[in-house]
């Protein structure tokens, strides 16, 4: 078995320190987070009325009751089609985002990268039309 | 990373993007293909890989590193995805006659395997712990897919959800591997990561990431303790799925684990005991278990076990040797293999499974040609000398030996032993009794170009052992 290359690079501990220190502040937003919401949650617990009947506790305490299938938890499967293409253009929107910001670094190489992704995805998109995914069937 | 960058990078990984665009096209083809056109398919997904093939061939220079490090193009990935191709053009071979039986010869299931491809050429071509995981989940992903691809039948439908759930956990296993990979080193570039640790190679973070990585790739191959899933996905999985699984993506799994494995930072932190562990274990369990099984897809899913033990103890050896071992038998065990199932699938005609052992009795007395092929294959699967298989366990034997494993040695050979027990009993049951059924096996050209080509391979590697293994021992890597 071939040794460790010793003494090429930065010491282990340096480079955990730096890594730990860049990774701090996600740290703190996500405690201050926790304890921004749980406080919320435990004080109005102390404070608010509670009293629970069945109108307060339907989905629409003011409007009609809730009819269909969808009343008894169970949802058209052409739903779960349409939910399943809503990710292939949330997954699109999530990355041109941060793309868009730093467009101007990542420059002409970038620019056709993202063209690539979204030929890709618009494939599947074609292939999800055509498949008549896109058509409500009763 | 500028625009000659980015030319040289797309054209060290032109067989990748030739494979992808392909699928891609073809998917949007078949959905226009008229009905009982599907030998356009075929022969559309043929032509792909061989073109990606000769991509492939064309540069055997000098390694070419793409992607800013993440990717290479080297004679070690080269020679994966050789076996790859040809995995995936004798399973297209072999899919035609038993979709049509099954039902399932949608544009699909050829555009799936196209895209498997892609992943493991990625998985064989990635030098970055990020770039693997992309080539894992692309190749994972599809085979889910393939795996339930008999939608109406419920043994599909549970391997295909057994197999989502479990490989899923391992994967994430294995990401949380990388992320502590990267929170102590500040990378996930496998060379730059043994630059990056020069402190205590011991250290606990260190020691748990490694494990961490290594279960989720060990599951990948299906080595104990993580072989759960593999007996039930299959013998669920349509054949043809099981054939190309127990060959393509395990020898993908492997080409990830020789890079991760063989990289100085896990070499030096003794990984090597939980990996001659998992060897033995795993070598055991499929030897042993294999020995009680009436259906011949679980048989050939536990001997799928206990070989990947074998190639495991190659791993252990590690160095050249070790390497050029495991890459030699990655390659015999995909003629071999291929070949065993095609005559499994080749039985399956009308309401015939041809999935239980005992349906072979007195196959010999009827077809003696096919019944030769069959005793051909189970005895290089096996590693009975004249055929391939036996020169695929020396290399790794001799391999550990040098190396000075010499008890592991020792196991490796008493456990093939009993191995070799269960391949013969299946001889026996062809050749020593009269048949109680008239067969009808479904020998189309194609099948039969398939199973000669395996033929061709398991009897020309075990006539010129030395010439492949020097082609192997050229391709390791560093060398």
């Amino acid at each position: 078995m071939p040794p460790v290359a010793f003494g090429l690079s930065k010491p282990l501990s340096w480079v955990a320190d730096m890594t730990a220190m860049e990774f701090l502040p996600v740290l703190f937003m996500v405690a201050g987070i926790v304890l921004v919401a749980g406080a919320t949650m435990f004080v109005s617990s102390l404070l608010r009325p509670s009293n629970p009947y069945r109108e307060k506790n339907a989905p629409y305490e003011c409007g009609m009751d809730a009819a269909g299938e969808a009343a008894g938890g169970r949802f058209r499967v052409p739903f779960f089609i349409l939910a399943i293409l809503l990710v292939v253009f949330d997954v699109e929107a999530m990355f041109l985002f941060p793309w868009a910001v730093v467009l101007k670094e990542i420059g002409l190489v970038g620019y056709v990268e993202m063209f690539v992704f979204m030929l890709l995805l618009l494939v599947g998109f074609a292939y999800a039309w055509l498949k008549g995914a896109l058509e409500w069937e009763e | 990373m500028n625009a000659a960058a980015l030319y040289q990078s797309a054209l060290a990984s032109l067989p990748e993007i030739v494979v992808v665009t392909g699928a891609c096209i073809l998917l949007i083809l078949g959905q226009l293909v008229r009905k009982g056109r599907e030998d356009f398919l075929l022969w559309a997904s043929v032509t792909v890989v061989v073109i990606a093939a000769l991509m492939t061939l064309m540069p055997a220079g000098d390694a070419r590193s793409a992607y800013a490090g993440m990717f290479i193009a080297d004679r070690f990935s080269i020679f994966f995805k050789l076996i790859f191709y040809l995995a995936t053009v004798l399973t297209f071979l072999l899919s035609r006659k038993y979709a049509e039986i099954e039902g399932i010869g949608s544009s699909e299931y050829y555009v799936l395997l196209l895209f498997t491809l892609s992943g493991m050429m990625i998985m064989a071509s990635a030098t970055d712990l990020l770039s693997i995981y992309v080539g894992l989940e692309l190749t994972v992903l599809c085979t889910y897919v393939l795996t339930g691809f008999l939608r109406r039948e419920r043994r599909s439908n549970e391997a295909a959800l057994k197999y989502v759930i479990l490989g899923a956990v391992s994967t994430g296993i294995f990401l949380y591997g990388v992320s502590l990979v990267y929170g102590l080193t500040g990378t996930t570039q496998l060379d730059a990561m043994a630059a990056a640790v020069t402190g205590d190679p011991r250290d606990p973070g260190l020691l748990l990431a490694v494990v961490f990585i290594v279960a989720g790739l060990v599951f990948k191959v299906g080595a104990v303790p993580f072989h759960m899933w593999l007996p039930d996905v299959y013998e669920g999985a349509p054949t043809t799925i099981t054939a190309f699984m127990s060959v393509g993506p395990k020898a993908a799994g492997f080409a990830v684990i020789l890079r991760v494995f063989l990289n100085p930072l896990v070499a030096a932190s003794d990984a090597w005991i939980v990996v001659a562990v998992i060897a033995v274990a795993t070598m055991a369990l499929g030897s042993f278990v294999a020995l009680v099984q009436d259906n011949f897809k679980r048989l050939l899913a536990y001997s799928s076990i206990a070989h990947a033990g074998f190639a495991l103890f190659g791993v252990v050896a590690g160095g050249a040797e070790g390497i050029a071992s495991v890459m030699l038998y990655l390659l015999i065990y995909a003629f071999m293999n291929l070949g065993m199932f095609g005559t499994v699938i080749m039985m399956r005609s009308g309401d015939f499974s041809g999935e239980v052992i005992e349906d072979y009795t007195g196959f010999a007395k009827q077809h003696p040609a096919l019944a030769l092929l069959m005793l051909l294959y189970l005895f290089s699967l096996a590693g009975i000398p004249p055929t391939a298989g036996f020169f695929a366990k020396f290399y790794v034997l001799v391999a550990l030996v040098e190396r000075g494993y010499v008890v592991l040695a020792v196991i490796a050979v008493l456990l093939s032993a009993v191995a070799a027990y269960f391949y013969i009993r299946i001889v026996m049951l062809i050749y020593m009794h009269e048949p109680k059924r008239v067969f009808e096996p479904a020998l189309t050209p194609m099948v039969g170009a398939t199973l000669a080509i395996t033929a061709a391979g398991t009897i020309g590697i075990g006539l010129f052992p030395a010439w492949f293994l020097r082609l192997a021992q050229q391709s390791v890597f560093g060398g």
